[in-house]
């Protein structure tokens, strides 16, 4: 019978669909040529194998250890996404020609507290109503706060670890945010059944007709694109989400 | 980030052995391929793993390939005596430099697959990802690499067969 190369180099890698494979089996049962050529294919490998693992006997050179131990690669990563976020932030002024803040202010991974020890008093009571909203409120629908301020839940999704997050527009009616900015890009993600702050992107305040477009806002896409393990969740998995209070895995 | 770059080392180091076929020149691979990926970090979404096989292999084009190109025009008598090795190494030596023969006959686009099949076990899906190559291509070049190495090294151990009578 006539096999192909490929054919019996797939079959060794496990590569073709179960009936194939069963197939291929059947063949080098009963035809000697092809189960020469299988045997050969394999024991090429076999070769190739024992020959470059036997680099692992060799200690890891110690300076490329230290390389990586020296460096600081994570914090890398969350610079490319303050990078991104500036450059995204000149794209939003160039394309929908509204301010933004001067400086972007992204806290990755820094809990409430870390801003309510900085904030004006009624902080806390502001983001006690956040979390409430974050809990209850579904995406795309504008809120309003008791301090006169306004907050629109975007998207909800889950990050890497399995854990709800919800990215939501924000703004104050009497500056009390923590950073003084009138309104912000948010992110924040729901912890041992507490909400956290896990990224801020301070920005203008939007006319209404801004509340109205995309759920993914452009600032805040790099934090996004950069937590989040899945798409966004539909409808129905948010309102079922809502329903267990933002329980993940 | 940091421990899962230390996890891959092994792996990613007994691939760059694989495309240089020298212990020593494997390790200074996989320094460069370690510097290069401290600087570029794997982007989202991309498995560490994969994201050091791809640099590792773009290092050994970019650089290695091109000094083993001028290797091979270099004939230095000193260097050539100092890689003799001592007799009783010398059996395994043989059979060493066979694969490593065979496999420098390879092209280029052959050796960057064959170990990450043959010794790493990856998917040809996983492959198509990490060297951006279409499934099919990988299939192919895979079957391609196996026969000739297969005809090199069988040649070989024939050749070596003949001289031992």
């Amino acid at each position: 019978m006539n096999i192909s190369d490929e054919h019996i180099s797939a079959f060794l890698d496990a590569e073709l669909a179960p009936h194939e494979m069963a197939a291929m089996r059947a063949v080098i049962a009963q035809d000697d040529a092809v189960a020469e050529r299988v045997e050969a294919f394999a024991a090429v490998d076999a070769t190739l194998k024992q020959r470059y693992s036997s680099i692992d006997d060799q200690p890891l050179p110690q300076g490329v250890l230290n390389m990586i131990n020296a460096s600081n690669v994570g914090q890398q990563n969350t610079a490319q996404v303050i990078e991104l976020s500036r450059w995204q932030r000149t794209k939003i002024q160039v394309q929908e020609h509204f301010a933004v803040a001067a400086s972007v202010a992204l806290m990755l991974g820094v809990g409430v507290g870390y801003f309510a020890s900085e904030s004006a008093p009624d902080a806390d009571a502001t983001w006690r109503q956040v979390a409430q909203q974050l809990d209850a409120a579904p995406s795309g629908e504008l809120r309003t706060l008791a301090d006169g301020g306004a907050l629109k839940v975007q998207l909800s999704f889950k990050n890497q670890d399995g854990v709800f997050c919800r990215q939501y527009y924000q703004q104050t009616g009497n500056a009390a945010q923590a950073d003084g900015n009138l309104a912000s890009e948010n992110v924040a993600c729901k912890h041992s059944g507490q909400w956290q702050l896990a990224a801020r992107v301070p920005t203008a305040v939007k006319h209404q007709a801004a509340y109205a477009t995309a759920s993914k806002a452009g600032a805040i896409d790099s934090v996004l694109d950069s937590m989040m393990a899945d798409s966004p969740l539909s409808y129905d998995q948010e309102q079922g989400a809502i329903a267990t209070q933002w329980q993940g895995d | 980030m940091q421990q899962d770059l230390i996890d891959q080392l092994p792996a990613v180091r007994r691939y760059a052995y694989s495309l240089t076929g020298s212990m020593a020149d494997a390790d200074d691979l996989l320094q460069s391929t370690v510097e290069r990926v401290l600087k570029k970090p794997p982007p989202d979404g991309v498995a560490a793993a994969a994201w050091m096989f791809r640099i590792c292999r773009n290092v050994w084009i970019d650089e290695y390939r091109a000094r083993q190109t001028r290797d091979k025009h270099s004939q230095d008598p000193i260097a050539q005596a100092e890689a003799v090795e001592p007799e009783s190494a010398l059996e395994a030596h043989m059979a060493l430099t066979e694969v490593d023969e065979a496999m420098n006959k390879l092209s280029d686009e052959q050796r960057e697959l064959i170990g990450l099949v043959a010794v790493e076990g990856l998917s040809y899906k996983e492959i198509a990802a990490t060297l951006a190559i279409p499934i099919g291509t990988v299939m192919s070049r895979i079957a391609r690499a196996r026969s000739a190495l297969h005809t090199y090294l069988h040649a070989a151990s024939g050749n070596a067969a003949k001289g031992a009578i």
